[in-house]
């Protein structure tokens, strides 16, 4: 019924390890208000993006990718969330919102949450739109013909993508680049980075999707997850050193 | 007093999130019977709530697609849009005992009206649209490899070394030093480049699950 213990256990060893590692992380980021980042262009681009669309009396296109919440992707759906989190902070002082395109119907929900939410603590709770998140479809290459149908309306002016996405993905991405708008794109697929360098200037590489928080937010408990990573791929470099070096002379 | 239910209010939340992603958790590392029976309740519970939201998201998709119609923006599509939802939705949820015996092929979740929807129509559209995808890729490439800067200067001289190298075409020139050249550019600088990326997108999902299991990130409250 069950595998093997020793993954799960070392599965789990890792956990405890991890969760150790950002209690103590966010205890010493609640103490320094100084975070030296590198600069990440995607995340610099997003800085303020709603208030310059705003002005043009244009749109942002927000895709949280094809997957949704309580799968395997969750993780990726969130790091989409805490971008939209990030714009419905920014765009709700002023009653303006990205438009929202989604495949699982529950991320819809929470999207919708977020964004009234922020509209309720500005006191715009009547501006809001509950069409301003829209359930595309489940399926990603549905998804992604439906989503590509919004990236193409001449409002838009720029194209933001954080979540999982599949192959599916190029569609999207060349759709805003043939129409040449800003496009800042970040996935947890390793096949889709290639593509996502062939379509956007501002391509988040690797786990820098799950840095959004961190940059955006500036949040202690954001800044302390980068610490746990950066600790987590040492220990993990140090461990492929040791076994290469075992196994070339042991 | 507002603030101090918003508070209990927060905290019930967390407690919930935390026990029950423990318990998940746990049920996959500890061979407990009364723990994989807890995980099995767990994913009834979120099969019902994704049916419900799913409810809600038709919804949705049915408000777009009639803001449109009145707004007279796409009105075609978002008509033909609404039109196969309802000659699909509608079989699709009647039970074949509810209709009379000659119609009772029809209705139902797997009735010949939802399957031919499926197979005839979902189906040849998925392909069609990811058949489309060789002609993205051209595009994307032509795009990419435009030399801008040394790193796409590298990424073109790849480019070409590894289409070389898959040359099957045999016109008396040997391909051999080019097939070598591309087996080392996919398994040693790719691979070495994709498992990086892999690796760090592992710890990336690891922390950011953490911070959903133990409350730090609150995608349904404040």
């Amino acid at each position: 019924m069950w595998p093997s213990q020793t993954e799960p256990v070392a599965t789990l060893a890792i956990v405890v390890l991890a969760v150790l590692l950002l209690g103590w992380f966010v205890r010493r980021a609640h103490k320094t208000t100084e975070f030296p980042f590198r600069p990440i262009a995607a995340f610099q681009a997003m800085q303020g993006l709603l208030g310059r669309t705003a002005e043009s009396g244009r749109k942002v296109h927000l895709s949280l990718g094809s997957s949704g919440l309580g799968d395997e992707q969750t993780a990726a759906a969130s790091a989409g969330l805490t971008v939209l989190r990030s714009f419905a902070e920014q765009g709700a002082a002023f009653g303006y919102s990205p438009v929202v395109t989604v495949a699982d119907p529950i991320l819809m929900l929470v999207a919708q949450d977020i964004l009234y939410r922020a509209y309720q603590r500005t006191g715009l709770a009547a501006s809001y739109r509950s069409t301003d998140v829209r359930l595309i479809a489940p399926d990603p290459a549905a998804y992604a013909v439906g989503a590509q149908e919004e990236i193409n309306q001449e409002q838009v002016a720029a194209n933001v993508m954080t979540g999982h996405f599949g192959d599916e993905y190029l569609l999207l991405g060349e759709a805003g680049a043939q129409r040449e708008i800003t496009q800042m794109v970040g996935s947890n697929t390793v096949e889709v980075q290639p593509l996502m360098m062939a379509t956007s200037d501002r391509a988040l590489m690797g786990e820098e999707l799950f840095a959004a928080g961190a940059y955006l937010t500036r949040r202690p408990e954001h800044v302390a997850s980068l610490h746990v990573q950066d600790v987590l791929r040492v220990l993990l470099v140090a461990v492929i050193v040791v076994a290469v070096v075992i196994k070339t002379f042991g | 007093m507002a603030g101090n239910l918003k508070r209990l209010y927060r905290l019930i939340l967390i407690v919930i999130t935390l026990s029950t992603g423990v318990i998940v958790l746990l049920s996959f590392a500890v061979q407990s019977e009364p723990l994989r029976v807890l995980r099995s309740v767990f994913v009834e519970w979120t099969v019902i709530v994704v049916a419900f939201a799913l409810l809600l998201g038709i919804l949705n998709v049915l408000r777009v697609h009639g803001q449109r119609i009145q707004k007279r923006q796409g009105v075609v599509f978002s008509l033909i849009l609404i039109m196969a939802f309802l000659a699909v939705f509608v079989p699709g949820i009647m039970s074949p005992d509810s209709v009379p015996p000659r119609f009772s092929g029809l209705a139902g979740p797997t009735g010949s009206i939802a399957s031919f929807a499926f197979q005839y129509v979902q189906r040849p559209l998925q392909a069609t649209f990811f058949s489309l995808m060789a002609f993205f890729v051209l595009t994307a490439a032509w795009r990419a490899f435009r030399i801008r800067s040394a790193a796409a200067f590298i990424m073109l001289v790849a480019a070409v070394v590894v289409l070389l190298g898959s040359i099957k075409l045999s016109i008396g020139i040997d391909w051999s030093p080019f097939t070598d050249a591309r087996n080392w550019v996919m398994n040693v600088p790719a691979m070495a480049g994709a498992r990086g990326i892999l690796l760090g997108i592992v710890l990336g999902t690891l922390v950011a699950g953490l911070r959903l299991l133990l409350g730090i990130d609150r995608p349904y409250s404040d």
